[in-house]
């Protein structure tokens, strides 16, 4: 036979997504669970208790057809304040069963609107999830600088490319010239949050760094001196090697 | 090496250069001095004097470089459109071309251009994977939430497929703000699918199924949460990093708790199964599963 602890976890599963244990319970679970109402008189309480929730959420979702974008945060308080103001439920589930019935408030909302749209983040975890972000931005930008500092060092002291004598050209900058593309799509995922970030110097050189990684992506496997050297000299005039330890330092 | 290298070098700045490979010289000089209408003046001046040189399509790419540096939006992106169509061998360009198209109909799009929302979608289906993947990061920026939400499906594949760990945690991020449900589909076939699941100890601690992080904040004056997220595994650090100095504080030295070992203390998580932060002003719980 079920026992009470497993009609909670039924229970809480199904609460936990909004639905109505009534709808969303396989054949098996649904009829164990009338068996172990009908036997257990607190169980048969909870039972009513939410059912009387439900109820309340599917007369009326809304107190007025929504016009334009639904407010989901305000279409939760209004369920936990129209669930209150008719008294139930009690007890120590009380606050699980209002959360759940304001979430099945808004599942039936989206069906009968037919908007898919899940509610907007509350607005301290919105606030959470930004300082992750920005804690995320910090550690891709200090990640970038510390790769584009070791991509400059390969094109400023490049190899000889196989078969060419030690310290004559062309020069082997495969490596470079791959991780250069990779580098360029980075810095233009992390374009938007350095300007949030206010790291504005770090923009500039980012901005220098484009530059520079553009022209390392054209060269061939193996190029000639005078086009490495033409970089190596933007990356010296620019003085890039000194800004990025500066920004790593800081980041 | 250097010394040879320098030699050649000096030599190299003495050889002649060609005159349209001198004007395109001048122009990327000009954007490294962010002096944008010079680099534009530039670029035109090759395109115009020498129609034919190898460099037009670069001369192309370096004008609309110089219009986005220099704010035009809306004409640098019709300057990129123009290199895109003319000059779609030049793969190099090509792909930073796209990119910086993207991030500018962002902006547009943002500032109330809807029109260049097309533009982003037509990204989200781009044969191109990076540029795909970009244009899903870029999408899921947008302030309005509806465009936003378009990036889901290539979010899903960048947690799913991505090697990145950068653009992965990413992408978790934004699905943590549109889609949460998205996000642990994503994780569940992650995990199943035995790819790496919780960062750098992905490769020693290998699950069969997604494991989370539950974050609840009780501020004192309300009686729910007021931050309830779940959060996967891997950003964890990300987490931590969040938490307010003086959790953190209260991490440190009552728990001995910091970043360095927080791995290690939410592994620990599974035995004592809830790890709860009390400070002034709240109440923090922090649970594995």
């Amino acid at each position: 036979m079920l026992r009470c602890f497993f009609f909670r976890r039924i229970l809480e599963r199904a609460l936990a997504c909004g639905l109505d244990p009534g709808d969303s319970l396989g054949v098996e679970k649904a009829r164990a669970l009338r068996v172990h109402v009908g036997r257990c008189a607190r169980c048969r309480k909870r039972k009513e208790e939410i059912d009387a929730l439900f109820d309340l959420v599917r007369s009326d979702p809304f107190r007025s057809k929504p016009e334009g974008p639904i407010a989901w945060n305000a279409l939760r308080d209004e369920t936990v304040a129209r669930a209150l103001a008719e008294g139930g439920p009690v007890g120590p589930w009380r606050w699980a069963l209002l959360a759940a019935a304001a979430a099945a408030a808004i599942a039936y909302a989206v069906i009968r609107t037919g908007s898919i749209e899940p509610p907007a983040l509350a607005p301290a975890e919105a606030a959470f999830i930004d300082r992750m972000e920005i804690s995320q931005a910090s550690r891709d930008a200090a990640g970038y600088l510390s790769d584009s500092r070791e991509l400059l060092l390969g094109v400023l002291y490049p190899v000889a490319c196989d078969g060419v004598e030690e310290g004559q050209s062309p020069w082997d900058v495969s490596i470079e010239r791959e991780r250069s593309r990779e580098l360029l799509l980075r810095s233009r995922v992390l374009a938007p949050s350095l300007g949030r970030l206010r790291f504005l110097q770090a923009q500039s050189l980012s901005q220098d760094l484009d530059l520079v990684l553009v022209e390392v992506a054209r060269l061939p496997d193996c190029a000639s001196t005078e086009r490495v050297s033409e970089i190596s000299k933007w990356v010296r005039e620019r003085e890039l090697l000194v800004r990025l330890d500066l920004f790593e330092a800081e980041l | 090496m250097t010394a040879g290298l320098s030699l050649v070098f000096v030599l190299s700045l003495l050889a002649p250069a060609r005159p349209d490979e001198a004007i395109l010289r001048e122009a990327k000089l000009a954007i490294l001095d962010r002096d944008w209408d010079k680099a534009i003046e530039e670029c035109d001046r090759l395109v115009l004097l020498f129609p034919q040189s190898s460099l037009i399509a670069q001369a192309h790419f370096y004008r609309a470089r110089g219009l986005e540096g220099a704010g035009r939006e809306e004409r640098a992106v019709r300057a990129y459109d123009g290199f895109l169509r003319q000059f779609p061998g030049d793969g190099d360009l090509q792909q930073d071309a796209r990119t910086a198209q993207l991030a500018l109909a962002r902006k547009l799009v943002d500032r109330g251009e809807d029109a260049y929302f097309r533009l982003m979608k037509e990204g989200l289906s781009d044969s191109a994977r990076p540029v795909r993947r970009f244009a899903a990061l870029q999408v899921s920026l947008l302030s309005d939430r509806r465009h936003a939400r378009e990036a889901i499906p290539v979010l899903v594949e960048i947690v799913r497929k991505e090697s990145s760990p950068d653009l992965r945690d990413r992408a978790r991020i934004a699905l943590l703000r549109l889609d949460t449900r998205a996000l642990a589909e994503a994780e569940e076939d992650l995990a199943r699918d035995g790819l790496p699941v919780v960062g750098r100890r992905a490769a020693t601690a290998p699950h069969a199924r997604a494991r989370w992080i539950t974050l609840r904040i009780y501020r004192s004056s309300s009686r729910g949460p007021d931050v309830d997220l779940k959060v996967p595994l891997a950003l964890g650090e990300l987490v931590y990093r969040a938490l307010d100095e003086e959790p953190k504080r209260k991490l440190r030295e009552e728990m001995g708790i910091d970043l360095e070992n927080f791995w290690d203390a939410l592994e620990k998580l599974r035995d004592k199964r809830i790890l709860v932060i009390r400070t002034n002003r709240e109440r923090i719980e922090i649970t594995i599963e």
